[in-house]
C-alpha cells in the first residue's frame, strides 16, 4: 500500500429505504494529509464518514484503510482509526479524564497506558484543568473538545472529525484548529468535514466538494478558487456557491 | 497502535464498570434503588404491625393418618413428633375433621390409606392439608411441611434406584458384598439420606433436619424479600435506560468504532445490571438484618441463592426490555408498568399465600411469584434448600429465557 493510497474510496453508495445519501463517491486520500470534505447539509458528508469509519453498512463499493477493507476487515481498519462524531458522543455524568480513559481501555490501552495518554489529550485540547470534573457542567466548546479528545485515544493514524466546530466558541474553535494542525505535523492522517469555507481553506490540502451525494469537485483549495478567477480575490465561498448554488438547505 | 483490544470478557468487564460508576454518581438512581424501597418496608410494616396476621402463640401441627401402627406415614409422623422445635401433635383422622368444622384447629396434615404401597411401589402417594380457609399461616405452613415430606421421598427415591442401577451393573462378587455391607449399615440406622434420621425396620429414613420452628409470621421477614424482588425489577428501568442512552448519546456508534463488540456489549450490559442487582442484594439484606432484625431461616445461603437467580431474571428482563423499547421514556414506562404488575401480580405486595388458588397458580407465570414462594418457603416456614428447588429451577429458566432473548434481539443500530 503506497502512502499516496493510505485510503481508497471506491464508488461508494447509500441507500436509506430506497433514497440515495450517498451516491457513488470515489476519492484517496494521502498519507498525512488534511483531506477536507465539504457541502451543504444533506450532501452525504456525515454518511460517507460513518460508512468508512465502519458504523454504517456499505450498500455498494468499498473502502480501503492501509489495505484492510472496511466490508472484509473492519476490525483491522478499526485499530487504524479515530472518529469525532458529527454529535457528541460522551457520557455526560463521568468526568473528562474518565470518558478518555474508559474509550482509551476499550481500544486496549493498559489503565495506567490509558490514564497518561487521557492527559496528554486534556492537554492537547487545553482542558487540563477541567480533567476531574463531570463533563455534564462544561460549555459546548469544551465538550466539542473532549469529543476530540477521546477520539484520539490510543493514537490513530487515520482521523475522521465530522464538523468538529459546529456551535463552537471562537477561542475553542482557534484551540481546535491548533490541536488539528499539530496532529497533522505529527505525521496524522484526518478527514475534515465542514460547511464552514474559511475553516477548509486555512487546514486542508486537498477538497472534495459533495453534493447530492456526489462529488462534483476535488482539488487543492488553491486550484478550485483558480476556476473562477484570481485565487487571491476568489473565496471558497464563492466557488462552493458556484458550485452548488444558492437554494437553502435543511436537511442532514 | 495495532495491538488488539482484548477479549470480549475484557470489553464487557469494562462496560459494566463504567455502568456501575454512572449508577454511584447518579444520586436519584441510588436513592430509587436503594434508599426508596425502605420507605415501603417502613410504611408496610406500620400498616400491619410486627406480626403479620396478629397471632403470637406457637403453631401446633396437627398430623392424621388412616393408616396403621405399621405404616411408613405413621412413621413419618412419628418422627416428626420426635422433632424438639416442632409442636406436633397426632389426632385421629375423624375427629380431625370435626375439629377443623368446628374451628377448634385450624388445618391439619392427612395421610391416605394406601399411603406406605404407595411409596414402596414407587407410586404416587397423597397427603392432603385440610385447612380453615382464613387460616393463611397455617396453610402456608402445612403445605411447606407437606412438600418437604415429599421432596424427602423423592430424594429418597433417586438414591434408592441410583443403588439399584449400582448394584445391577457390579460384578457378582461386589454385589454380595455390597449388598451385605448396607444391610449392615441399615441395621444400625444409617439411612440413605444421612445422619440425624430416625430408622425403622421396614419404610424409607425420614429425615427433617431442616424443618426449623414454626413462629408467627412477622411483618419484616415478609416485606424485605417482598420489596427487594420488587425494586429489583423496578430498578430494570436503569438496565433498559442505559442501553437505550448509548444509542441515544451516539456513544453506542463510539463503542462500536472503539473496537467494541455486539457480544461484549451485550454482555458487559447484563453484567452492569447484575452487578447493581448484587448491590441492592447486599444493600438490602445487610439493613434488613441489622435495622430491621430480619430472620432468613435456617438456611441464609438458600436465601441468598434465591436473591441471585432472582437478579440475574431481572437482568435479562431489564437487556431484553431495551431491545423493544425506541426510546429511554419508551423504555421507563414499559419498566415500571411490568415491574408494578408483576409486583402485585407474583406477591410482592400482599403475600402470595392469602392469594386465592387460582390466582397462585397464575401469578406463576411472573419471576417474583417464584422468588417469593421461594423466600416465605426458606425464611417463614422453614423448609429445606431442597423443597425450593423448584423455585431455583423456574427463576434459572426466567434468567436463562430473558438473556436469550436480549442476546438474539440485540442490534447496534
Ligand atoms: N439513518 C438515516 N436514515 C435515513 N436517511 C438518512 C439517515 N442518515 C442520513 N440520512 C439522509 O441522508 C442524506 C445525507 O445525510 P448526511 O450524510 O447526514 O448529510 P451531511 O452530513 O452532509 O449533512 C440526508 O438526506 C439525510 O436525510
Ligand atoms: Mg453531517
Amino acid at each position: 500500500m503506497a502512502d499516496a493510497e493510505f485510503v481508497v474510496v471506491r464508488d461508494l453508495r447509500k441507500v436509506f429505504n430506497g433514497h440515495t445519501a450517498v451516491d457513488g463517491v470515489s476519492f484517496t486520500i494521502e498519507r498525512g494529509e488534511i483531506f477536507g470534505l465539504l457541502g451543504p447539509n444533506g450532501a452525504g458528508k456525515t454518511t460517507t464518514i460513518r460508512m468508512m469509519s465502519t458504523t454504517l453498512p456499505i450498500s455498494a463499493g468499498d473502502v480501503t484503510v492501509a489495505g484492510h477493507s472496511v466490508r472484509r476487515k473492519p476490525a483491522a481498519v478499526r485499530r487504524h482509526i479515530g472518529v469525532c462524531p458529527q454529535e457528541l458522543a460522551l457520557y455526560l455524568e463521568l468526568t473528562a479524564l474518565d470518558n478518555l480513559v474508559f474509550f482509551g481501555r476499550m481500544r486496549g490501552l493498559s489503565r495506567r497506558e490509558a490514564a497518561a495518554q487521557a492527559m496528554e489529550n486534556l492537554e492537547l485540547v487545553g482542558l487540563t484543568d477541567r480533567a476531574r470534573q463531570p463533563v455534564a457542567k462544561f460549555s459546548g466548546g469544551m465538550k466539542r473538545r473532549v469529543n476530540l479528545a477521546i477520539a484520539l485515544m490510543n493514537r490513530p493514524e487515520l482521523l475522521f472529525l465530522d464538523e468538529p466546530t459546529v456551535g463552537v466558541d471562537p477561542q475553542s474553535r482557534n484551540h481546535i484548529f491548533d490541536t488539528i494542525e499539530g496532529l497533522r505535523d505529527g505525521g496524522m492522517t484526518v478527514l475534515y468535514t465542514t460547511h464552514y469555507m474559511e475553516e477548509a481553506d486555512r487546514l486542508c490540502r486537498r477538497i472534495a466538494i459533495m453534493d447530492g451525494g456526489r462529488v462534483i469537485a476535488l482539488d487543492t483549495p488553491h486550484n478550485l478558487k483558480a476556476r473562477y478567477g484570481d485565487p487571491e480575490r476568489v473565496t471558497l465561498e464563492d466557488v462552493f456557491l458556484r458550485l452548488t448554488g444558492r437554494r437553502l438547505r435543511d436537511a442532514g | 497502535m495495532t495491538r488488539g483490544t482484548g477479549s470480549l470478557w475484557r470489553q464487557a468487564g469494562l462496560l459494566a464498570g463504567k455502568d456501575l460508576k454512572v449508577f454511584f454518581l447518579d444520586r436519584g438512581a441510588l436513592a430509587f434503588a436503594l434508599l426508596f424501597p425502605f420507605v415501603f418496608v417502613l410504611i408496610f410494616s406500620l400498616i400491619y404491625g410486627p406480626s403479620y396476621t396478629g397471632e403470637d402463640r406457637a403453631l401446633t401441627v396437627y398430623l392424621a393418618t388412616a393408616e396403621g401402627p405399621e405404616s411408613i406415614s405413621q412413621d413419618v409422623i412419628d418422627a416428626l413428633a420426635a422433632e424438639s422445635r416442632l409442636n406436633v401433635r397426632q389426632v385421629d383422622p375423624h375427629e380431625a375433621g370435626r375439629a377443623l368444622a368446628a374451628k377448634s384447629i385450624r388445618g391439619y396434615l392427612f395421610f391416605h390409606e394406601g399411603f406406605t404401597e404407595a411409596v414402596r411401589a414407587g407410586e404416587d402417594a397423597f397427603i392432603t392439608v385440610y385447612v380453615n380457609p382464613e387460616a393463611q399461616t397455617v396453610r402456608a405452613a402445612l403445605m411447606s411441611l407437606a412438600e418437604a415430606i415429599a421432596a424427602e421421598f423423592r430424594s429418597y427415591r433417586v438414591t434408592l434406584e441410583a443403588l439399584e442401577d449400582l448394584l445391577a451393573a457390579a460384578p457378582p462378587g461386589v454385589r454380595d458384598a455390597m449388598v451385605k455391607a448396607l444391610e449392615r449399615g441399615g441395621g444400625e440406622g444409617d439411612g440413605p439420606a444421612g445422619a440425624g434420621g430416625a430408622a425403622t425396620d421396614a419404610g424409607p429414613v425420614i429425615v427433617f433436619e431442616s424443618v426449623g420452628d414454626i413462629e408467627p409470621v412477622r411483618t419484616v421477614d415478609i416485606l424485605i424479600p417482598a420489596y427487594l424482588t420488587m425494586f429489583v425489577f423496578f430498578a430494570l428501568a436503569l438496565t433498559a435506560e442505559t442501553l437505550i442512552a448509548e444509542k441515544e448519546s451516539h456513544t453506542l456508534e463510539r463503542l462500536v468504532a472503539s473496537s467494541a463488540t455486539r457480544g461484549s456489549i451485550v454482555a458487559g450490559k447484563i453484567a452492569g445490571a447484575f452487578g447493581r442487582g448484587l448491590i441492592q442484594v447486599v444493600v438490602f439484606w445487610a439493613a434488613g438484618l441489622l435495622i430491621f432484625k430480619v430472620r432468613m431461616g435456617g438456611h441464609p445461603g438458600a436465601v441468598i441463592l434465591v436473591s441471585v437467580l432472582m437478579v440475574l431474571a431481572a437482568s435479562g428482563v431489564g437487556v431484553f426490555l431495551a431491545t423493544v423499547a425506541r426510546t429511554k421514556k419508551g423504555a421507563a414506562s414499559l419498566a415500571v408498568f411490568i415491574s408494578l404488575a408483576f409486583a402485585a401480580f407474583g406477591g410482592s405486595w400482599w403475600p402470595l399465600f392469602i392469594m386465592p388458588g387460582w390466582l397462585q397458580t397464575l401469578a406463576k407465570v411472573t419471576p417474583h411469584a417464584w422468588a417469593n414462594s421461594a423466600f416465605n418457603k426458606l425464611m417463614l416456614f422453614g423448609a429445606t434448600p431442597g423443597s425450593v428447588l423448584p423455585e431455583m429451577a423456574a427463576l434459572g429458566f426466567f434468567a436463562l429465557l430473558f438473556l436469550g432473548l436480549a442476546a438474539w434481539r440485540f442490534r447496534l443500530d
